[in-house]
């Protein structure tokens, strides 16, 4: 049997796995050590950070519905400096990745948290431009291409030395558009889908289960959506892709792989299977042996329509 | 950790509380009162359900996990269908627990279902030798479970009603008033937020140390969804699931919650 190797360069974000941890569904890693070992993760994008710390949004936070999940939690998070300052030395320790989910109000909030980001011990900058349960900013930017363009450039500006990945909004008409506009600002990659905007009500109590009233939709329901989407951008830009939206399993991440992405990210799976990633893992590696793959360029993009 | 457990035994206490036994052999963590476990209910449901532990005892020559639930939504439904033999894939434990350190005098006061965690608490007081007095209040005579539990492990027990239907009458904390003569060490409340308002700002009144066991609404159960926030004293923010879901004296900020929407 050839040896596999799992390695990818997203925009030159080099990993040695194309597993990562997906942003708000992992913390900092902590909670997860007894569970999976962090070294065979390719990366970590952490809790949503903002430049000043958020309490986020009031309970109740999350909802279940047929297949996944609606969260409002509304990015609370210690604040770029605390996460630079306490959670940077923890997550060094594993032979892992760190990529730092960055989010905002306003461009003012995203450029001086990039600021301080690029001089940081972190390999990559994932910015949050989707997250739907914030009032001001945020998706606002991820919804607008001329608007996110602009935010991508200003961010650049200040982030000349990580790799810059954009994380796209589902909740659009064209992702195409929006990935287009992220590549023309600058961004060395995209990932998708951020949730689903949703909401679940309570027929009985006449109430919306959520606090916030909407809330983000994630988990397998999702699948479908981030797919058809991973597919749509793939043939629209020319930056690497990283696919995300109900990943369980290693040929759920294939399917994202086979779709246009280069590397995957598993979410909402890490709240009820917290060794999700490894398995993903597993599933990938069995995947690649049994389709005689040795690297992800091997199947990549392949879809065979027609 | 995640474990697979074995039901052994099932029983409705009440049409709507399911009592179950579990395996706990091949547990080798300590499980200790106070804690919960997220179990996963099978058929179309996606997160994990918090249980709390009600008890850790022998079923039969064989060490047993107890959880008690009441059968409410979609996943209790699924849980209370169960049968003997059937696995239950359960995380845990998770949280911190009843904390006993110097209490050599305890008075306990649960509210409906909130009685479940206090049955293992009374068991772990009893045997340390502790001075275990049990107040259990419920609705009415239909919605009284687990007493006779709470008085084979001999404590001192007493059970209100509401309505008075049963035993005394008021709420759990008149009841404990009523009684009311000596300062414990410690004061253990769990059941409806309200009541257990009420059990704290008396213990705050008469200078007595609590801890109250709190519920919320839950993600992943340890601590990295970030669903159960709660305002601590410094208010930073904790979560129910990690820094709780027992919370002693001063630890929360006043309401201990980010503030709720009407």
């Amino acid at each position: 049997m050839a040896d596999l190797n799992l390695s990818v360069d997203i925009g030159g974000l080099k990993l040695h796995s194309p597993v990562i941890a997906a942003s708000g569904t992992f913390g900092f890693g902590h909670e997860f050590e007894p569970y999976a070992d962090l070294n065979r993760l390719g990366g970590i994008s952490v809790k949503g950070l903002t430049l000043k710390p958020r309490q986020g949004n009031p309970a109740p936070r999350i909802a279940e519905t047929a297949g996944g999940i609606l969260n409002s939690v509304g990015l609370q998070n210690p604040g770029v400096e605390a996460f630079i300052e306490k959670e940077i030395p923890y997550l060094r320790q594993f032979k892992t990745k760190i990529i730092a989910n960055l989010a905002g109000s306003c461009e003012d909030d995203y450029v001086q948290a990039a600021a301080l980001l690029n001089e940081a011990d972190v390999d990559a900058v994932e910015l949050n431009v989707s997250c739907p349960n914030v009032k001001a900013g945020c998706a606002a930017f991820g919804q607008d291409p001329v608007a996110l363009e602009g935010l991508v450039k200003a961010v650049r500006k200040v982030l000349p030395a990580k790799p810059l990945i954009i994380k796209l909004t589902p909740n659009v008409t064209s992702i195409a558009e929006t990935a287009r506009a992220a590549v023309s600002g600058g961004a060395d990659a995209v990932s998708l889908i951020n949730t689903l905007l949703g909401m679940k009500i309570d027929a009985r109590r006449m109430r919306p289960v959520l606090a916030n009233v909407t809330g983000g939709m994630s988990g397998p329901c999702v699948k479908p959506v981030a797919l058809r989407m991973v597919y749509e951008v793939s043939k629209a830009v020319n930056v690497p892709i990283i696919g995300m939206g109900g990943i369980e399993t290693g040929e759920d991440a294939a399917e994202f792989i086979l779709a246009g992405a280069s590397a995957v990210q598993v979410g909402t799976a890490n709240l009820v299977h917290p060794n999700a990633v490894t398995k993903v893992e597993d599933g990938l590696i069995q995947y690649m042996q049994d389709m005689k793959f040795t690297s992800i360029a091997d199947f990549r993009g392949k879809l065979q329509i027609g | 950790m995640e474990y697979n457990l074995t039901i052994v035994k099932t029983e409705h206490l009440l049409p709507n509380i399911v009592s179950m036994l579990l395996d706990i052999t091949e547990v080798s963590e300590e499980i200790l009162p106070g804690q919960f476990f997220q179990v996963t209910c099978g058929g179309d449901t996606y997160l994990r359900r918090p249980i709390s532990v009600c008890d850790v005892t022998e079923y039969e020559g064989t060490k047993v996990l107890r959880l008690v639930l009441e059968v409410k939504g979609k996943g209790t439904h699924l849980l209370a269908e169960k049968k003997v033999g059937d696995v239950l894939c359960v995380l845990g434990p998770f949280g911190r627990g009843f904390n006993l350190n110097d209490v050599a005098k305890a008075d306990l006061i649960g509210g409906g279902l909130g009685v479940c965690p206090l049955l293992y608490l009374t068991r772990a007081l009893v045997q340390k030798g502790v001075e275990t007095c049990v107040f259990v209040g419920f609705r009415n005579q239909a919605a009284i479970f687990l007493t006779e539990d709470f008085k084979a492990l001999g404590a001192h027990v007493v059970v209100s009603t509401d309505d008075g239907s049963f035993g005394e009458a008021g709420y759990a904390i008149q009841v404990y008033k009523n009684h009311f003569t000596e300062k414990p060490d410690m004061l253990y409340t769990c059941g409806p937020q309200v009541m257990m308002n009420t059990v704290v700002a008396f213990a705050d009144e008469q200078e007595i140390l609590y801890q109250e066991s709190r519920e919320e609404r839950m993600g992943c159960g340890f601590g990295a969804c970030l669903v159960c926030a709660c305002k601590m004293q410094d208010d930073s923010m904790g979560h129910v699931c990690k820094d709780g879901p027992v919370f002693g004296t001063g630890m929360l900020s006043v309401g201990g919650k980010v503030a709720h929407h009407g």
